[in-house]
């Protein structure tokens, strides 16, 4: 294991070397990232000028959920993302060399992009904080900081698994850009908002079914202190234990998905 | 390489008076493009996972839409029903306005587009009757769909002259953003990658195109602006039209600025095909 994060921590940081090399392309894509969810910020703030609050939940409420999801898929960009792209490895055949080299396939795979993608995403979300923060009158507690740190790396696992679940249907089938973008996709846009404002059953299934409500709902009632608003408030504390579990899952789906891998060539 | 440019019988007619001949090209052409669009169609069809997940994927974006509606509107019965047909009307434009201009990057990007110069229809028409052609095949799984939510959730029937309009308006709306978003893409023609003028083209869209928010529900200032510009075409006017929110003089001049939009934008695409496609930069050459 130790092995394994050294030789990523080896590749990643080459793949952030030779991210460097296109300073004018990384910078512009920090922006466009930046644009992008500022863009859905201007449409939630719009929102909530006609009609004050949605669900109960003023603006820098909901910019609070909205940047604690922005900061779990920074880390999620930043360590998994190559899997978006992981098809391509199986559709070429490149897979092979993963699976060649004396190291852990997956690490492999996470080792061949570089780790300062989210860099966007961290961008947007500071200044979201920032916002939230200051209209909401809360203050930003040692303690409160430990535990949003701890929430965005669990946060970021739980993106990380439903990646690496995308990643590993490539075995079987090669069209898993679809998945992600028919599935996963739309299914981060939900916990934009309060998941109260579904469905009973919505709200079930992004519990304990994929789990997204951890990555920002259950946290935002802690850093907001209204946790007693919580059917069971002992869930706002669960998001790295939920983390690290769905991760361990998709890992045993990933490993038992590799013996399915048969290269191109014959 | 700079290729040579590349003439369309049909189009570039040396003399007012159209010949049996031409005429004949008008015929073949149309012919081209029909049988792109079946193929697009078909094309999809064969795709049987990604159009379940198609149809999936709508459906946790109305989950959505609906969640958030549903929140904003509870204390007003007759409004929410409203904004619940304004999502649904926008869920079958969403299914219409699927263009996978990345696809038409890709083939910029790896210099397959020398092969489509040869060819005898233009490309930018053969790429609108394949994108149309899927996006109708995708239209078809919707509609049975949202079809059955709106009698689970009890709206009102549409008077059959709004769903008339609707279709119309919608067609509209396809012409505006297919023929803006594959000009976006023709700017590779000059340079190799320029992805940021799609990005920016759908941050407007995302805000001023009432794919979230219909116009009457933005502050003031920007519904009054909004309303001028081609994003309003693409879902708003279709949408608020099949809603019952858009009547009278009103209708009409927001659907004579869509025909006006949808005109700007097929001269745009046409315009920038020809001087593009004279231009050319491919990889390498």
């Amino acid at each position: 294991m130790r092995h394994d994060f050294s030789c990523w921590w080896r590749m990643a940081r080459a793949q952030a070397r030779s991210q460097m090399q296109y300073r004018v392309n990384f910078v512009a894509m920090i922006i466009s990232m930046v644009m992008t969810y500022g863009g859905q910020f201007v449409n939630l703030f719009w929102l909530t000028q006609r009609f004050k609050a949605v669900g109960g939940w003023r603006l820098e409420e909901i910019v609070l959920l909205y940047s604690l999801a922005i900061l779990a898929w920074g880390f999620a960009v930043s360590f998994f993302f190559s899997l978006h792209g992981f098809e391509d490895q199986v559709r070429n055949g490149t897979f092979d060399r993963a699976l060649l080299r004396p190291m852990n396939p997956l690490f492999h795979v996470l080792g061949s992009q570089s780790p300062i993608g989210g860099l966007g995403q961290f961008t947007f979300s500071i200044l979201a904080f920032g916002f939230a923060f200051h209209a909401t009158g809360l203050t930003l507690t040692p303690v409160k900081l430990v535990y949003l740190v701890l929430t965005a790396f669990g946060g970021g696992l739980i993106l990380g698994a439903a990646l690496i679940g995308v990643a590993t249907l490539a075995f079987w089938t090669t069209r898993t850009y679809t998945f992600y973008w028919s599935i996963i996709f739309p299914a981060r846009q939900l916990i934009n908002y309060p998941i109260s404002i579904y469905h009973r059953a919505f709200q079930l299934v992004l519990t304990f079914g994929v789990p997204f409500a951890f990555i920002n709902y259950f946290p935002a009632h802690v850093l907001l202190e209204k946790t007693g608003q919580l059917s069971m408030p002992f869930l706002a504390w669960g998001t790295p234990v939920v983390g690290l579990t769905v991760i361990a899952v998709l890992y045993g789906f990933w490993s038992w998905g590799t013996k399915f891998y048969t290269g191109t060539g014959s | 390489m700079t290729f040579p440019l590349y003439k369309d019988p049909t189009t570039e007619s040396p003399c007012p008076r159209r010949t049996s001949k031409e005429i004949r090209g008008v015929f073949t052409t149309m012919r081209t493009v029909y049988a792109f669009l079946t193929q697009g169609f078909r094309q999809q069809a064969a795709y049987k996972v990604e159009g379940w997940l198609g149809v999936l994927s709508g459906l946790i974006w109305f989950v959505l839409y609906a969640g958030i509606w549903t929140a904003l509107l509870r204390g007003d019965h007759e409004a929410l029903q409203r904004q619940m047909v304004y999502v649904i009307a926008n869920q079958f434009l969403g299914e219409l306005h699927f263009l996978p201009t990345w696809e038409v990057s890709m083939k910029f990007r790896q210099g397959d587009v020398g092969l489509e110069l040869i060819k005898p229809v233009a490309l930018p028409l053969r790429i609108l009757a394949d994108f149309l052609g899927r996006s109708l095949f995708r239209l078809m799984r919707a509609v049975p769909v949202y079809v059955l939510i709106w009698v689970v959730f009890k709206l009102p029937a549409p008077e059959p002259a709004r769903v008339g309009l609707f279709v119309l308006a919608g067609l509209f709306a396809w012409v505006i953003t297919a023929t803006l978003q594959v000009s976006l893409t023709l700017i590779a023609l000059w340079t190799v990658q320029f992805d940021e003028a799609e990005q920016l083209f759908g941050i407007a869209n995302s805000l001023l195109s009432g794919a979230l928010i219909p116009l009457y529900y933005l502050p003031g200032w920007v519904g009054n602006i909004a309303k001028f510009l081609p994003f309003a075409g693409i879902y708003f006017v279709p949408s608020a039209i099949l809603a019952g929110t858009l009547g009278g003089a009103e209708l009409f001049q927001a659907m004579g600025l869509q025909v006006v939009w949808a005109v700007v934008g097929s001269g745009v695409l046409t315009a920038m095909w020809r001087a593009g496609s004279t231009k050319l930069v491919m990889q390498g050459g």
